[in-house]
């Protein structure tokens, strides 16, 4: 969908896993990172490698998406497929923050939220993982089962942003 | 006519008037009164008009345009602050464009463009007009609404208005100050106006508000009025002043120690008549201006409790400073009412909000502007016969206001109840400080002891449908839908929302009209043959970890470390004060690897609840969860049929899976898993697959159900199978039953320590005054939520025996049953009770029996 200078674009579902790290987990984890040349994030980041991306996602618990876990994590992190849990939705354009600010109540200015930033959030009432991957390009990825209502008020917000510009 | 009747409609008239016979008030008295009052109806359709909610964040929030503000903006915004500048008017300004001057080396509006220029073309700077700043609240958040479209021609798409919650690191108040009126006799005729409005009409829109003007002011101020209208060639008839040392230098008649006593006209201002001494005039004149003077509006300092505080100097009340954490009041609104006190206070202000927030601020200098002292006399009313208006909105007068002084109304809140006085939609704005002025000298008090009333948020009225935008409807709360929701409604499922969830609550076949039609089929098509049922939206949490074992001992009542691999047991889960929270299974995948299940409707709770536990009590064990809700498709495949359908799955042999049994599996070239449970008390599977397999596997599963002669069931069927069985949902836990309530006391294991175990053991929470689980058997329909009594008792709270929580029609029976809690119900089997619904006016006897009314052994499921 394209309106008002922005694409929204629903995401195609590629692999997704949860790693939590157990206690005393990471340094095993973070060896078993370096082969795909990943390092474990900070709260609040995202380090995007070669192939794949892991995304901190809560307490010691990041998402890996778009590849496949190391089998060196088996015993130091509990590792959990997560494939399709969740829908992801890509908002592109220089005003992206403008129509998240319709619906995410966080603070998305450049200085406060630059790219390489993650956080939890609520878009509207769904809970939302809010990704800032690029300049110009946020993420939203929620459970799957509210994809459907996260698309409405998503476009809904786009609609009358559009109309306030037109 | 309310005129002539004004003399017996004084305040308290409703109060004393109206006292007796009560029941008239509701159904006479006040629908009269509202019509009379002209107070309209509400269509009582809901708002189809389009809104907006949104977020700002910034790191100084200017509130307010005029010099003040604007300069406060400039100077945050060289300095590369964020900023945020709220108008409310389409156009910056402020006073400004009501009374130009000069600024620097040119024109105020000159000065004003040039700003505006700058400021629209920094980055960092959002210009927010026709956005009223409504409310200060914690954490440095203000509320705002925004006109978008309200005033133009109604678009659909676009919003009316948007309500804003804005995040600011300081803010800075620069909302100048309202003009004050005079109460004299006879105030409230058209053409009697504030000489605020007067100079405005002039300057912003062009318009002369009168052939004969005529000031009626005791500040030097509001002279400038008089001035502007005689340079635009507009008569002005004269100027009365109440001061007798006032300057006379006007090109006009001016009266010093003069009021205006009465005014004249009826459809309009014709005259007035001006008493200066022993001598009373008359003066003809079509527009009468007035001022007494200027309230800084410091409304919003206000808002977090703050109270204002009384200047003599100013005969006006002031902002206390700190009053709302990181907002500062400047230029009128902080009373400093010249050019150059607004200017130089926004600056400054704004220097102090940069320092604050470790911005440098750059060097500018302060454009010169007038600083004229404002002189002026506290003047609030003229003593004179007649009707002299304070509240315009809410009619309230100056007797009425001394009419509650003397009714010992003393405290300004109390007056205002009594008077109406500020409660008008201007909320007092425009008579509030003449109203406790006018107190204040009736009770022989000063303004500062007798305070002023609280200034609440909003500060102007605000939509509820811009508060409530996206509320309404579906948008009250997010849907979530199964995997096979489509599915289910290709085959016409009636869905129905069980939380955020929408679930089949039934499929009708043709011919089926009433849903119970389609219930009772499906419940005997599990009975006799086999159904399937999406059971996904339970909560599923993965737990992973040496120490899994320890924690699910920890936090449900019974032990489950002793579970061995590929089992799976039942659960109950207390609250820390011992009362039941959930139930479900728990699953053990491997040595480390465990599942939980929880009901649909607490997933969310159980989750939050053993987060924290692990948090709090088990920090540093060696586990980790993961709720996997989302993750997985669970389909729920049970009756006789069962395994008959699961085998033709796969080719060969099919799972060999005791009761409470659980395994990897693989469906085609899904990698599956597989759990020999039951919720029906028929023989039952549930297999598990990757979300994104789910569709295509409950398509299959029903798709050969039907060749074995069952089909899909929905929830209302599955509800009738679990009440058959005594099977438990959080109709039964409803937070406020404990496991001895549930009958499941033994579950409670004696040889661990588990969350709510000692708090279950607290007096009261066990025993014969306990309303035990039990079953009810009747002849007639039993309602949920009815209320049970012994027979010949009375029907009231005093004699309540129990209450129905979850009844149905059993097919397979072919009778009335239900679960209900009895007081000390187990020791009453057999007993006949009084069953009661007011609500659906039933009365009827039903018996009480065991909780489960199928297959008590249980050899159905486990065989």
């Amino acid at each position: 969908m394209n309106k008002a200078g922005l694409t929204l674009t629903p995401l195609a579902g590629g692999p997704v896993h949860s790693i939590a790290i157990l206690p005393q987990g990471h340094a095993a984890v973070t060896k078993a990172l370096e082969e795909m040349q990943l390092y474990w994030p900070a709260p609040g980041q995202i380090i995007a490698g070669p192939q794949g991306r892991l995304v901190w996602s809560g307490r010691e618990e990041a998402l890996l998406f778009d590849a496949t876990p190391p089998k060196a994590l088996q015993g130091h992190a509990a590792v959990v497929n997560q494939t399709g849990a969740m829908a992801g939705f890509a908002i592109t354009g220089a005003g992206a923050p403008e129509l998240l600010a319709r619906l995410v109540p966080l603070d998305l200015r450049p200085k406060v939220f630059p790219v390489g930033s993650a956080a939890r959030s609520l878009a509207r009432h769904v809970p939302v993982l809010v990704l800032h991957p690029n300049a110009d390009r946020y993420e939203l990825h929620a459970p799957r089962s509210m994809a459907q209502s996260l698309w409405i008020e998503l476009t809904d917000a786009l609609d009358r942003l559009a109309a306030r510009k037109g | 006519m309310n005129d002539y009747l004004a003399p017996f409609l004084g305040a308290g008239f409703y109060y004393k008037t109206f006292l007796w016979p009560q029941k008239l008030w509701t159904r006479l008295y006040e629908p009269i009164i509202r019509r009379a009052a002209g107070l309209g109806a509400l269509s009582g359709h809901p708002d189809e008009g389009c809104f907006e909610k949104a977020w700002a964040h910034c790191d100084v929030l200017v509130i307010g345009a005029g010099p003040s503000g604007l300069m406060a903006a400039l100077t945050a915004a060289r300095a590369g602050a964020d900023v945020i500048l709220a108008e409310e008017e389409p156009l910056l300004g402020g006073q400004l464009l009501s009374e130009p001057g000069v600024i620097g080396e040119g024109t105020s509006a000159a000065w004003i463009a040039a700003v505006e220029a700058e400021l629209r073309a920094l980055p960092n700077v959002r210009i927010m007009t026709r956005t009223t700043v409504t409310g200060a609240y914690d954490g440095g958040t203000f509320g705002a609404l925004e006109r978008v479209g309200l005033h133009c021609a109604a678009r659909a798409d676009l919003p009316r208005e948007c309500f804003w919650r804005i995040v600011a690191g300081k803010a800075i108040l620069a909302s100048g100050a309202h003009e004050r009126h005079i109460a004299f006799p006879e105030n409230d005729r058209p053409g009697v106006m504030l000489a605020g409005a007067v100079r405005s009409y002039l300057h912003k829109y062009g318009v002369a508000t009168g052939q004969r003007v005529t000031l009626f002011a005791a500040n030097d101020h509001a002279r400038a009025t008089a001035r502007d209208l005689i340079a635009a060639g507009v008569k002005v008839a004269a100027i009365i002043d109440p001061r007798k040392d006032a300057s006379s230098v006007e090109d006009c008649q001016v009266h010093l120690g003069a009021e205006v006593i009465k005014t004249w006209g009826r459809q309009g201002l014709s005259e007035i008549t001006v008493r200066k001494g022993s001598e009373e005039f008359q003066i003809e004149t079509d527009c009468l201006a007035v001022s007494g003077g200027w309230n800084p509006a410091l409304h919003l300092t206000c808002h977090m409790n703050g109270r204002p505080r009384w200047s003599e100097d100013l005969a006006a009340f002031v902002p206390m400073e700190g009053a709302v954490p990181g907002l500062r009041a400047v230029g009128a609104a902080n009373g400093s009412f010249s050019t150059h006190g607004a200017l130089s206070s926004g600056k400054a202000a704004a220097e102090a909000a940069l320092t604050a927030l470790g911005i440098a601020p750059v060097d500018m200098p302060l454009p010169a502007s007038e600083d004229m002292p404002r002189r002026h006399m506290a003047f609030w009313q003229v003593d004179a016969p007649g009707r002299a208006w304070l509240d315009f909105a809410n009619d309230v007068t100056t007797k009425d206001v001394r009419q509650a002084a003397t009714e010992n109304f003393r405290s300004v809140e109390h007056m205002k109840r009594y008077t109406t006085q500020g409660m008008a939609p201007d909320q007092g704005k425009n008579s509030n400080v003449a109203a406790l002025a006018i107190l204040a000298d009736s009770t022989g008090r000063g303004i500062a002891e007798t305070g002023v009333t609280t200034f609440r948020p909003p500060y102007v009225p605000v939509s509820l449908a811009a508060m409530g935008d996206g509320g309404r409807g579906k948008g009250l709360a997010p849907a979530r839908l199964l995997i096979s929701d489509q599915a289910a409604r290709d085959r016409g499922a009636t869905m129905i929302e069980t939380g955020l969830w929408y679930r089949p609550g039934w499929f009708p076949k043709p011919g089926e009209v009433d849903w119970r039609e389609s219930c009772d089929r499906e419940v005997l098509m599990v009975r006799n043959r086999v159904g399937v049922i999406d059971v996904s939206s339970l909560g599923k949490i993965d737990l992973q970890g040496r120490d899994v074992g320890r924690f699910l001992d920890l936090i449900y009542a019974n032990r489950m470390s002793s579970l061995g691999i590929g089992k799976v047991r039942y659960g109950l889960m207390l609250r820390e004060d011992g009362f039941v929270m959930d139930d479900g299974t728990v699953a053990r995948l491997g040595q480390d690897h465990w599942l939980i299940t929880t009901t649909t409707g607490a997933a969310e709770e159980v989750l939050r609840h053993i987060d924290f536990m692990h948090q709090s009590l088990a920090a540093d064990w060696d586990l980790r969860l993961t709720s996997v809700t989302e993750a997985w498709a669970q389909f729920a495949v049970t009756g006789p049929e069962a395994f008959t359908l699961i085998n033709s799955l796969v080719s060969g042999e099919g799972p060999d899976l005791p009761f409470m049994g659980c395994c990897d599996w693989q469906v085609g070239q899904v990698a599956a898993r597989l759990f020999r449970i039951s919720f029906t008390g028929e023989r039952g599977y549930e297999i598990a697959v990757p979300v994104d397999n789910g569709d295509a596997l409950w398509r299959d599963l029903v798709a050969r159900a039907e060749t074995l002669g069952g089909g899909a069931f929905g929830i209302e069927a599955l509800n009738v199978l679990r009440i058959e069985k005594g099977f438990l949902t959080h109709a039964e836990i409803d937070g406020r039953v404990t496991a001895f309530d549930l009958g499941l006391e033994k579950m409670l294991s004696p040889s661990k320590t588990s969350v709510g175990k000692v708090a279950a053991q607290r007096e009261g929470l066990r025993g014969d005054e306990r309303f035990q689980l039990v079953g009810l058997r009747g002849t007639e329909a039993i309602p949920g939520g009815a209320h049970l009594f012994r027979p010949g008792q009375r029907v009231d709270s005093a004699g309540l025996e129990g209450h129905v929580t979850s009844p149905c029609y059993s097919p397979v029976l072919q009778q009335w049953i239900a679960l209900a809690f009895v007081k000390n119900g187990r020791a009453r089997m057999g007993e006949r009770l009084r069953l009661v619904d007011h609500m659906r006016q039933t009365d009827a006897e039903v018996e009480v029996v065991a909780p489960v009314f199928y297959d008590p052994e249980g050899g159905r499921m486990r065989g």
